[in-house]
């Protein structure tokens, strides 16, 4: 059972012939996922869904860069962490290179672990104060046995920070509290970036960094994807950061992905009222496109409206409501080759053959 | 807007005297905000920017403490009142929205009580009808319903939390507002309700207000006028139009250009090195380390902030330097 599983995980890098006839399996696949989060006592059980029957590969090749957009709340960490296999989704499947995670034990299950990276939002939380910055690196040489010798493992924890445009003689030997919140990210990236994931997933990697220091951040993780062909899921609340990083993008609300596709086309001309909002509350670095401009005018026709299971989840909220909507789930309408868009004002345009989002994603030109 | 300045601050230096020596968080700040101005206040953590704030309100604490300078709100000395004087300036004529509203609001009392406990500290003590029907005006004010007067802290979302601060902080019609970062822990529709919201009150009672945060976008958006800091000081000082159109200092340049929009992809350029450790802030300009148009003169002066409408710190614009 093992053997042949494995010869399976590595077909998804080196086609050696046996497995000529289907395609490579996506490195990472979720089918119709749904994450549940029930409170409250039993008798009064409030069910909250973070995750709303998503169904998306992530595929190896082409590496490309996905963001995953929304409010908080919206369940884009939620869609994360089950990617992570943090958290085994109330229903529906989570696949690693064709094969469900739950069924991964063993050294399969440290190969995925090292295959699939996170980087978290808060560069404070995630070290131990009373280890050096070499502990990050050396615990995990150890653990996935990178290095046979001292020197070979202090070469690759040197060339992991240089990769990152820190000094690895002013990073090395110092504690956590001796470097800044930019720092600290940038040896999180680092330590990703030793292990050759093929893919990571940095959940708000910048949203506690400085503003200078944001854009340093980015550029090492896009030339991660560009250079070394990592695939990268950027979770963020963030459009513009988005918008200059991902190739694609996925726009969730209360645990629907409401609109996805071609970054620009999401960002420059929203389609879902939803990312309409989000877009216009950018605050845009430039003081002759003020809010003021586009502030609202009208309410929502369904306001106060309480959300239930088969309507639109944004019924409530959306000053375009029809009736249509407080009834029945809008379903995926193909806008063109690389959109589309959850939502009955595009009614007109024809159906999506698949639920499967990636379908509609778009490749990077080269 | 009047031309006489509500705040104007001189020369002030807040020192933080710590067993490895001085940290000078505020090292020398010279600011006027007039009448009912929105005044940013931008700067990368440890600038000084939220330093500068918190000694308006005179609340820097041990081991910091002002070194000099002065702190004038509408012709008060505020640095010669005693703490009891100045409780009656704080709140009342200087109010702060801060940075976390839920750490700035007590858990285990509803919204009704905390606001109370506000206002009858600062005397107001009317009949129960009077009162509550003051509470509903300020909860009207920053568009919340009367209802949430009665939940607790925890059932409000992080919006609503920063609207009842909001609500605390003018409910004594300051003439200043510190806003330090208000919404840096909300997402984009609500930090745009929040600040609309801020707008809105500041335009109805005619307070000045002071936004403190390192997000240009944000600045963009709200300030009138955009004070630059570095390592402690004012590097530039400048209308919004101006410093997005024209900004003067280096730092400022790279501050913008390192933005992220969404008008063509490009390659993101960070601002290269660290700010300097205000322990031992080098000789001459502060930003010369980072600098990439440092010249000679840069390592053994520290430029001054001079201009007229727009005031700049830096070498470059030819101004006479001052031997330090």
């Amino acid at each position: 059972m093992t053997t042949i599983s494995s010869t399976v995980s590595q077909n998804g890098t080196h086609s050696d012939g046996k497995m000529n006839a289907a395609p490579a399996p996506p490195l990472l696949e979720l089918r119709n996922v749904s994450q549940v989060f029930s409170s409250g006592p039993f008798w009064n059980r409030v069910d909250n869904v973070a995750v709303n029957d998503v169904t998306f590969r992530l595929a190896q090749h082409p590496a490309l860069i996905t963001a995953v957009a929304g409010e908080s709340g919206s369940g884009k960490t939620t869609l994360g962490r089950i990617m992570l296999g943090f958290q085994t989704p109330t229903s529906g499947e989570v696949l690693y290179s064709g094969r469900p995670v739950s069924n991964i034990k063993g050294a399969e299950r440290r190969e995925y672990r090292r295959q699939v990276q996170a980087i978290f939002q808060d560069p404070f939380s995630v070290y131990n104060p009373f280890y050096k910055i070499d502990h990050l690196f050396t615990v995990a040489i150890s653990r996935y046995r990178l290095a046979s010798s001292r020197d070979e493992a202090r070469h690759l924890m040197e060339e992991a920070i240089a990769g990152v445009g820190l000094r690895p003689a002013e990073t090395l030997g110092r504690y956590p509290h001796q470097l800044s919140g930019g720092q600290r990210q940038r040896v999180m990236v680092a330590r990703s970036m030793m292990l050759k994931p093929k893919v990571i997933i940095a959940d708000e990697p910048v949203s506690m960094v400085d503003a200078s220091l944001r854009a340093t951040i980015l550029e090492t993780l896009r030339a991660l994807n560009h250079e070394r062909g990592i695939t990268v899921l950027y979770i963020t609340h963030d459009l513009t950061t988005a918008y200059q990083v991902a190739d694609n993008i996925m726009i969730m609300y209360r645990g629907h992905v409401v609109e996805a596709g071609d970054v620009e086309a999401v960002i420059n001309s929203p389609s879902h009222p939803y990312t309409q909002l989000l877009v216009q509350s950018i605050p845009m670095p430039d003081p002759n496109h003020r809010w003021a401009e586009t502030r609202s005018s009208g309410g929502p026709p369904y306001r106060g409206m309480e959300i239930k299971e088969g309507m639109c989840p944004f019924v409530d909220r959306c000053s375009d409501a029809i009736s249509r909507c407080a009834s029945e789930m809008p379903s995926q309408y193909v806008l063109d080759r690389h959109r589309f868009v959850r939502c009955f004002l595009h009614q007109e345009s024809p159906l999506a053959e698949t639920t499967e989002i990636a379908h509609y994603f778009k490749s990077r030109e080269t | 807007m009047s031309a006489s300045p509500v705040l104007s601050i001189r020369d002030l230096r807040v020192h933080f005297n710590i067993r490895s020596g001085t940290v000078r968080a505020v090292d020398g700040i010279d600011l006027d905000v007039m009448q009912s101005e929105k005044l940013g206040l931008v700067g990368e953590s440890g600038s000084g920017k939220t330093t500068t704030a918190l000694a308006i309100m005179q609340m820097i604490k041990p081991p910091g403490k002002i070194a000099d300078g002065s702190i004038e709100l509408d012709g008060v000395d505020l640095l010669s009142l005693s703490e009891p004087e100045m409780r009656t300036v704080r709140g009342y004529d200087v109010a702060m929205v801060p940075q976390a509203a839920m750490n700035a609001l007590n858990p285990v009392r509803r919204i009704r009580d905390q606001i109370l406990d506000g206002l009858r500290d600062h005397g107001v003590n009317e009949s129960r009808n009077r009162m509550s029907e003051r509470l509903s005006t300020m909860m009207r004010q920053v568009g919340l319903s009367e209802s949430a007067l009665g939940l607790y802290p925890h059932e409000l979302s992080g919006g609503m939390k920063q609207r009842v601060t909001i609500a605390m902080a003018i409910s004594h019609r300051p003439k200043l507002i510190l806003a330090d970062e208000p919404t840096s822990a909300l997402d984009v529709v609500v930090q745009r309700q929040v600040m609309e919201t801020l707008e809105d009150v500041r335009t109805e009672i005619g307070a000045a207000v002071i936004l403190v945060g390192h997000d240009m976008g944000l600045m963009a958006q709200f300030a009138d006028r955009i004070g630059v800091m570095y390592a402690g000081k004012l590097v530039e000082l400048a209308s919004v139009d101006e410093i997005f159109a024209h900004p003067r200092h280096p730092y400022t340049r790279l501050l913008i250009s390192s933005l992220p929009d969404t008008a063509g992809k490009r390659t993101l350029q960070g601002i290269p090195g660290l700010p300097p450790s205000l322990l031992k802030i080098p000789p001459g300009c502060p930003f010369k380390p980072r600098c990439p148009e440092a010249v000679s003169i840069c390592g053994d002066t520290t430029p001054q902030l001079v201009g007229e409408r727009e005031k700049v710190a830096c070498h470059l614009y030819g101004h006479e330097p001052v031997p330090v």
